[in-house]
């Protein structure tokens, strides 16, 4: 059985998850695919539901007020059988609420191995690690790719000064600079990320398999 | 004499800082104080404040919620009275804490011999709190029903119906705290001081149309001879506070329309203060058939009473604030 890969994009409330999540799946989806958006957090921006690239987007909101529910998580993807699921993790919730689920046999037998991304406001990092470092780390920790966002606004040092913390917490992760929100596309496709060894594989697995339908 | 307690909660960046140094620079605070903050927010209270004061800062471990809340906090409290003997601590706890927990320590053992809690004020950012109470985890719910004060921030930024759709929503998790909607510019830091104290259990408390106008009434219905109970059986009262802007044209309608039974119920008396544009409040008073009206300084925010018999409270409510 083909996995069905898993996305988590994880950051705190205004950070610009779903606008990354949008970005993203504008340049990484392949004619034919269905993509599972799975909400658990409702912010200002809205994920595009539009299948200009002959894609799928299907979005699917979770009550941010409860905890996530193993059924509920099972039953979409039985549901709906996504090639690929996007969760847009709550930024004041634990990864480990997540990871209970993924372990169970029954989802973990559904899916791939997780690629994890934060997503972090540059002029706001400080602050929040200073006050609420028990829920940023552990994302941080776990992710694959970190983009500090708007940076253009900060000052060189103190862009240098995040960069450090994050790395400290993780020096395996790619680290995107990106000065301006507006430019998170240019920069996704410029440093080639979505051709990264780590992203790579997968999506170009699952082009094939896809094209071999 | 127990130091007093007054706690300032809320997320970070809804302005607890620059409360607190609204309150001390207007010098409402005039006993010997210490200021325990959990938090480090892009707002400092700087040192010229401090030494002008005699104020005293304690900063513990911020970012870790749940072993600062019990154990620091306990510590850092124990430690203030000791070596200061302060007569007020103002504490400024984590913005991701849960405010139960800072009350509960307050009041557990050893603390509630040598403290006491006197003001537990929330304050929230009017333009962020629909987006934070959807997806941010329960702290978030527990520092609004905790509290018995709320202070909404930023008011001056946002229109008259988000305040008022902020302040329904509000509501509903607490229903019995005082919520402060007036722009803190116009707003005394003494009169937020009261208000925080303030232990009225209701509205017509806080209106002050108690006793002294039950036994005008009294008189009132005496003279008409319509009602043979008792004067406590008959009178009813309807109340609201509200942050709508009624303006005096429109306020001198509705109570001339007030005078009206068939549609309100008979009014005996109506009392309150509301805004009635940016800058202006008004207090008002009705007794059928005359009414008062006066400037006043802009209050926390508005609120009408309305007594009488036979009340059609809904028709009242819909008159003053649709």
């Amino acid at each position: 059985m083909i996995k069905i890969e898993i996305e988590i994009v994880t950051g705190f409330l205004g950070s610009g998850k779903t606008r990354f999540i949008n970005t993203w799946i504008q340049n990484t989806a392949v004619v034919g695919e269905k993509i599972l958006v799975l909400q658990w957090e409702e912010g200002e921006t809205a994920i595009d539901e539009s299948s200009k690239e002959g894609h799928t987007v299907l979005l699917k909101t979770l009550d941010s007020s409860k905890p996530l529910s193993y059924e509920s998580i099972l039953y979409m993807l039985t549901l709906h059988t996504p090639h690929r699921v996007i969760v847009e993790y709550n930024g004041t919730k634990k990864l480990e609420e997540l990871w209970v689920i993924l372990e169970d046999k029954k989802i973990s037998r559904m899916l791939g191995t997780p690629t994890i991304f934060h997503i972090t406001q540059a002029f706001t990092f400080e602050i929040f690690m200073m006050n609420m470092r028990s829920m940023l780390e552990e994302a941080i920790y776990h992710s694959d790719l970190i983009i500090i966002n708007n940076m253009g606004r900060m000052a060189s040092s103190g862009v240098e000064n995040i960069q450090k913390i994050i790395r400290q917490i993780n020096d395996r992760a790619i680290l995107l600079k990106v000065p301006d929100i507006s430019q998170l596309e240019n920069i996704i496709c410029e440093e080639k990320v979505i051709g990264n060894k780590i992203l790579k594989k997968c999506r170009v697995f699952l082009k094939q398999v896809i094209r071999r339908k | 004499m127990k130091t007093k307690i007054d706690i300032f909660s809320g997320f970070l960046g809804a302005g607890k800082t620059t409360l607190i140094k609204k309150l001390i620079d207007e010098q409402c605070y005039t006993d010997q104080i210490v200021i325990i903050e959990n938090e480090f927010g892009e707002v400092g209270i700087d040192g010229s404040i401090l030494k002008k004061n005699n104020l005293q800062v304690k900063e513990i471990n911020a970012g870790c919620i749940c072993c600062t809340v019990a154990g620091d906090f306990k510590k850092a409290i124990e430690e203030a009275v000791k070596e200061y003997q302060p007569d007020r601590i103002l504490i400024e706890p984590s913005g991701v804490g849960k405010l139960s927990e800072v009350l509960q320590v307050c009041k557990s053992a050893v603390l509630k011999e040598i403290v006491s809690v006197n003001t537990v004020m929330t304050v929230v950012d009017v333009l962020k709190y629909e987006m934070y109470s959807k997806n941010f985890g329960e702290f978030y719910k527990n520092q609004i029903q905790y509290a018995k004060t709320i202070l909404l921030s930023r008011t001056q930024k946002t229109s008259e119906e988000k305040v008022e759709k902020t302040v329904e929503m509000i509501r509903t998790i607490n229903p019995k705290a005082i919520i402060i909607t007036t722009p803190w510019d116009l707003l005394k830091g003494q009169r937020i001081m009261e208000v925080g104290e303030d232990e009225s259990e209701s509205l017509s408390d806080r209106v002050k149309i108690g006793r002294m106008t039950l036994s005008q009434k009294h008189k009132s219905l005496q003279i008409e001879k319509s009602v043979h109970h008792h004067a406590d059986q008959v009178f009813e009262t309807w109340g609201v506070e509200t942050s709508k802007h009624i303006p005096k044209q429109k306020l001198e309608s509705i109570l001339t329309q007030l005078g009206s039974e068939a549609t309100y119920g008979t009014v005996l008396r109506a009392k309150g203060i509301v805004q009635t544009d940016e800058q202006q409040w008004i207090q008002f008073d009705y007794v059928p058939k005359e009414q008062q009206m006066s400037s006043i300084e802009p209050d926390y925010t508005g609120r009408i009473c309305v007594i009488g018999s036979h009340l059609q409270k809904e028709a009242i409510k819909a008159l003053f604030l649709e």
